[in-house]
């Protein structure tokens, strides 16, 4: 009995199956050999009952040689119809085939929606749709929309994402409609999530200078003090330099740090480090997708002239409360989500501390007493938080907000004393008590949040609106004392007291508001256009005070006026196939900064082309142009937080560059993928300090202007396939700068120009239990100056002497090449649909490489045969030595 | 504050345990031959100094090496105008080459050469502006404070204000210069009675250097008529000046100003701005300007106009 039912219902199933599944859809395969094709078409209504319907006189004369395997009758029609006057249209489950100039063109409908992850409901942010009979597909936007006009009909949809189940679904198209799909993570790959089958490093849009990071990526590669970080894996891409272990920044294709755009949830970020460069500001639990774009900007991108780094957030799990906290020697971290409403709202809340401050200001209390036999310690902490809510009003509607915070505090006081015998005019022994004492606090942060609104305004227009804010402020203070009593009698007698007491803040803070709208008219064009505004307010200002009492006078009351600026902008862009193998990306920006009388426009076309010369093989090139209306006026030039944004005034020109680029992607079957960029990058009126410039004083008195290139070639291959995955890459880059004011006008190395760089990423699965990955990076050492000689002059006239130190060319030397291997051992318990337990133990910088991160000239006074001498020494100052980590991470 | 920034550097690397620490290295930085150093600022109507030095490796204890074997000729165009005798050094003056005859004139442009045995050759180029005289110079709102903690230290504050005017469809460099002069006295049975006098230097603060104001390491302030070509320059500084009232007067305020050669802007320019630039490694270097082919130093012709004014309210 049970097996008549079963069989019933296999009956009942292929029965559905065969009334579901459209007659294209039928496999065939045909080999021929100078067959005819009348004699094809026969060929499949023999072996596979294909129900052609056709009349013999229509039928043109043509020889055939073919050997097509498991292909769906409607794709094999098409190839035998190509260039013939012949086509065909659907009755049912009959195929008719009929004159091309006599077919009834069926109509076009559009279907679209969101696409979501079926177990928390976050949007899958490039998520492929694919129609399999006529090849057309599009994928899913930043927010999981997506629009796809295909002619009517009834047929199957695939939707597939990384690392989740594709599914495959019967679509009646007789109108347009809306229809929201969710993807559950694979099955069958229950690790995938963390440790995913393919690569960790994924560019599904083929787009050139063009990279989605995986958030993955970053929690298992090995990293500093076992603390996962986006930009750690951006430094092992080409093109992305930075210093000696991250200090400095990034710096893309020969840009300056301040030359990219960094956006969380479409909000710009301004101070993207911690610790002066040793950790991001992004909390990768956080992060729900991250593009990287180094050239060939699409239009919708603006404001910066060297790279883009997109930054989505999670949403929040629709389903279900879910949680995880990460613990391990530097932080600790706690990340919350889950549903306010069921499939309706959600909200995510996830925060970070360093640990450092439990242990600092003992340390350094002990080290300074020991070294510098002073009295006072050192302490440091960082924290930040994402917060998000978002709702689904309906169908087509979705709000979020979104706030991102961190903060980072500096604190450093010392202090000393000590008695001073010396001898007086009467030969007598004068005593004197010496007091120094001094006390500095950074503290800095961001703030950065926004509101946005999906609408679906119908199955061809989506439209997202956004509000944001975002702002970094700076403060510094510092207090110093240097204190001389004459001891007379075990009285004290003052012979000075002078403090030097200052502040330094800075903040920018963005308000902005911008309107964008994805029009999908029809599935060669995808239509991109938005506009917004962003008001910004600059105050570089500085305060310094001076006295010889608690009683301070102002000495210098330095204060670059507040600055406040408008941008807009305008963009539109096209994303057109012009033709089976060929698709461009073709847009415009416009952008306008008004600033009191001061009006900057500029028109920025950008171009980006791919030739697909073969399924696996794409040619690509691209041309963008770029405006950049804020500077980053830097007098160290390691990223710290007393660097200052500035505005494009009267007097400094906003930044401007163009690059182009022309690449091509091979894709290797069952292995993975190589590819090779080369580019040619202008840039203009970029701002820099004069040389001895007094960086307190005003800043648009004190800069000079100027311009760089940069040039180079990058390669990559990506293993993609199999247990091992991961990728190699080699950038060979030429950089410059060219300022008035600089190295007396000469053309000089850009301090990142890094000639060679090579980068290796790898992550090797045993099962699905232990994961071990490593990176290795070596690259030519960072440009620097130093004075090979020194020289005296002196005036004839007074016999006064000026000694000079002679730099010859600046940035003419090199730091030793830089190089280093971490190595991660990542261990995977427990059940990740439920309880799940991951232990990480990393080793950072495994051979111990110190890797400077600057020289410097040491003069010290030595005895020499009994008299004092002079000693001048370089002395080098290494960064961070081989460190261990462990880190712990529960999911729940 | 650079100190504090080095601080923040380090701390976030010993945050890290790195334990980060200053060693000693070998730095392959080349092993450039000297070159001879020459420094001379001539002038309209004077006969022309040149010392003669030379480079020496940055590793060694720096001291002045003279050379004293060197030819030192001084040519218009083509043609020698002189070559400059040796004078060795004396008590206080350094041994330098000077001219007997020759003096420049204005408006005119000299080349100087000079070569010694194991250097190089040097030649460099220049010309001697004509003088932008001081149209007006006064004082005013002048003060005087005493210090609380010492009564007979007076400090003078005053207000200087000097008007020029810059010569148009030219680019032009000015050194401006204020000297306090100062009497020495003693009061002699009611008498009192000048001993001396010096002339003070009025220094300027280089935390107000911008690009194109920059305060001269010796003294008095560097500039350029860029934002100002060919109009009327009218200047205003703050001056302060403390004196002990007890064996000093005040006298006379004078101004120098310098019509500079475009040679002499720039070396002066980029050797204060090295003398003040903080010695750490987050302080780009400063380059030295030279004009000096070959070699290093100046040689830079200049003009002058002065005036002086009484220090009264």
């Amino acid at each position: 009995m049970v097996q008549r039912l079963t069989l019933i219902c296999l009956l009942f199933s292929f029965c559905s199956l065969l009334k579901a599944q459209s007659p294209l859809e039928v496999i065939c395969s045909l080999e021929v050999q100078d067959k005819s094709l009348k004699e094809c078409l026969f060929l499949l209504m023999e072996d596979y009952d294909a129900p052609l319907t056709f009349q013999s006189g229509i039928i043109p004369e043509k020889k055939y040689h073919l050997e097509l395997r498991t292909i769906k009758l409607g794709a094999i029609l098409d190839l035998l119809f190509e260039d013939l006057p012949l086509g065909y249209q659907v009755n049912g489950n009959q195929i008719l085939l009929v004159k091309k100039d006599v077919l009834v063109t069926p109509r076009s409908f559009t279907i679209s929606g969101f696409i979501g992850n079926q177990q928390s409901g976050e949007p899958l942010q490039g998520a492929n749709i694919y129609h399999p009979l006529s090849g057309k597909g599009t994928i899913s936007n930043e927010y999981g929309f997506y629009s796809l006009t295909l002619k009517e009909g009834q047929f199957d949809l695939v939707y597939s994402y990384i690392g989740h189940e594709t599914r495959s679904i019967a679509i009646q198209l007789e109108n347009n409609f809306i229809r929201n799909i969710e993807l559950s993570p694979s099955l069958n790959l229950p690790q995938v999530v963390v440790i995913p089958k393919d690569s960790i490093l994924e560019n599904q849009n083929n787009d050139i200078s063009s990279m989605d990071i995986q958030r993955e990526a970053a929690d298992q590669l090995p990293s500093l003090g076992g603390e996962p970080d986006l930009l750690r894996v951006a430094h092992l891409l080409p093109g992305i330099q930075t210093g000696a272990d991250g200090v400095g920044g990034i710096f893309v294709r020969g840009g300056s740090a301040d030359q990219n755009l960094v956006l969380i949830d479409g909000v710009p970020v301004y101070n993207v480090f911690h610790a002066a460069g040793m950790f991001s500001v992004f909390n990768t639990n956080a992060i729900r997708s991250a593009k990287l774009v180094k050239g060939g900007f699409p239009a919708r991108y603006g404001g910066r002239l060297s790279s883009v780094l997109d930054i989505r957030m999670k949403e929040g799990n629709l389903k279900k409360f879910k949680g995880q906290a990460d613990i391990g020697l530097m932080t600790g971290r706690l990340t919350l989500e889950g549903p306010l409403a069921k499939d309706k709202a959600s909200y995510f809340v996830s925060a970070r501390r360093s640990f450092v401050d439990w242990y600092l200001p003992s340390v350094s209390a002990d080290w300074k007493k020991k070294n510098n036999d002073q009295i006072g310690q050192t302490n440091y902490y960082f924290y930040d938080i994402n917060a998000k809510v978002n709702f689904k009003f309906s169908n087509r509607d979705k709000v979020y907000l979104s706030l991102y915070s961190g903060k980072d505090l500096f604190d450093d006081n010392g202090q000393r004393a000590f008695e001073l015998e010396v001898i007086n005019s009467t030969g007598g022994i004068s005593r004197f008590l010496s007091r120094q004492s001094y006390s500095d606090r950074f503290d800095w942060g961001n703030t950065v949040s926004s509101f946005r609104w999906n609408h679906i305004i119908n199955e061809k227009l989506f439209s997202n609106i956004t509000l944001t804010y975002s702002k970094l402020s700076v403060d510094i203070d510092y207090r110093n004392e240097d204190n001389l009593d004459r001891m007379v009698s075990g009285d004290l007698f003052n012979v000075f007291n002078v403090i030097n007491v200052g502040r330094f803040n800075s903040s920018i803070e963005d308000v902005g508001g911008k309107v964008d709208f994805d029009f999908v008219p029809n599935s060669r064009h995808y239509v991109r256009l938005g506009f917004g505004s962003t008001r910004r307010e600059f105050i570089p200002g500085a305060l310094l005070f001076s006295g010889t009492t608690d009683e301070f006078q102002v000495r210098d009351t330095i204060f670059n006026d507040p600055i406040g600026s408008t941008e807009y902008n305008f963009y539109l862009e096209d994303e057109v196939k012009l033709s089976k193998h060929v698709k461009a990306n073709i847009g415009v920006r416009l952008s306008n900064l008004r600033l009191d009388n001061i009006n900057y426009g500029y028109l920025q076309p950008r171009l980006a082309i791919n030739w697909s010369a073969r399924n696996d093989l794409v040619f690509k090139a691209a041309y963008s142009r770029m405006v950049q209306y804020l500077h980053l006026l830097s007098q160290s030039g390691f990223g710290l937080p007393s660097d200052l944004w500035v505005s494009s005034t009267k007097n400094v020109e906003p930044q401007t560059s163009w690059q182009v680029v022309v690449g091509v992607d091979k894709r290797l079957e069952n292995l993975g993928e190589i590819s090779g960029e080369l580019y040619y990058k202008a840039m203009d009126n970029l701002i820099n300090y004069t040389e001895g410039a007094n960086i307190n004083n005003n800043w648009e008195d004190n800069v000079t202007v100027g311009n760089g290139t940069a040039y180079g070639l990058e390669f990559m291959f990506k293993k993609t396939k199999g247990s091992t995955t991961g990728w190699i890459s080699y950038g060979l880059s030429y950089t410059n700068r060219t300022f008035e004011k600089i190295n007396l006008g000469r053309t000089y190395p850009f301090t990142y120009d890094r000639r060679h760089d090579f980068k290796m990423a790898l992550s090797q699965r045993f099962g699905d239990k232990l994961q071990l990955t490593a990176n290795w990076l070596f690259g030519t050492g960072t440009a620097f100056s130093a004075a090979p000689v020194r020289f005296i002059t002196v005036d004839p006239t007074t016999g006064l002497t000026i000694l000079n130190e002679d730099f010859g060319i600046k940035n003419q030397f090199r730091l030793p090449n830089l190089h280093r291997l971490d190595i991660s051992a990542n261990l995977y318990l427990g059940d990740p649909k439920n309880v799940q337990h991951i232990f990480r133990f990393g080793v950072y910088n495994v051979y111990n490489r110190r890797n400077p991160l600057y020289y410097k000239l040491r003069e010290s006074i030595v005895i020499v045969d009994g008299s004092f001498e002079t000693r001048t020494e370089y002395v080098e100052v290494p960064m961070l030595p081989f460190l261990p980590s462990v880190n712990y991470t529960i999911k729940f | 504050m650079r100190i504090n920034l080095i601080g923040l550097i380090i701390i976030s690397s010993l945050l890290l345990m790195g334990a980060t620490c200053e060693r000693p290295v070998e730095l392959s930085l080349g092993d450039p031959s000297p070159q001879l150093v020459v420094n001379s600022d001539f002038t309209a109507g004077q006969n022309v100094l040149v010392t003669v030095t030379k480079t020496q490796n940055i590793l060694e204890s720096p001291a002045v090496k003279f050379v004293d074997n060197a030819m030192v000729e001084v040519f218009q165009e083509d043609e020698l105008l002189e070559t400059l005798t040796f004078i060795p050094q004396t008590n206080r003056l350094p041994p330098k080459y000077a001219s007997s005859d020759f003096k420049p004139r204005e408006g005119e442009t000299y080349i100087l050469k000079a070569s010694a045995p194991g250097f190089d050759p040097i030649i460099a180029k220049s010309h001697v502006p004509y003088p932008v005289e001081i149209s007006q110079l006064y004082v005013s709102n002048v003060n005087l404070a005493s210090n609380s903690e010492s009564q007979n230290d007076l400090t003078y504050s005053y207000n200087v204000l000097l008007q020029f005017e810059d010569p148009a469809d030219m680019v032009n460099y000015y050194h401006l210069d204020f000297f306090q002069k100062v009497f020495s006295y003693t009061v002699l049975e009611g008498d009192t009675i000048i001993n001396g006098s010096s002339l003070e230097s009025l220094s300027f603060s280089p935390e107000n250097n911008n690009n194109s104001f920059i305060a001269y390491f010796l003294g008095g302030v560097l500039f350029e008529d860029a934002k100002f070509n060919g109009s009327l320059i009218t200047a205003s500084f703050n001056i302060s000046i403390s004196i002990d009232s007890e064996t000093k007067l005040l006298g006379p305020m004078l101004a120098q100003l310098r019509n500079v050669s475009e040679q002499y802007y720039h070396y002066y320019n980029s050797v204060s701005r090295q003398q003040t630039s903080g010695n750490d490694p987050f302080s780009p270097p400063v380059f030295i300007d030279s004009n000096v082919e070959n070699g290093k130093g100046v040689f830079a012709g200049y003009n002058q106009s002065i005036d002086s004014t009484l220090v009264i309210n």
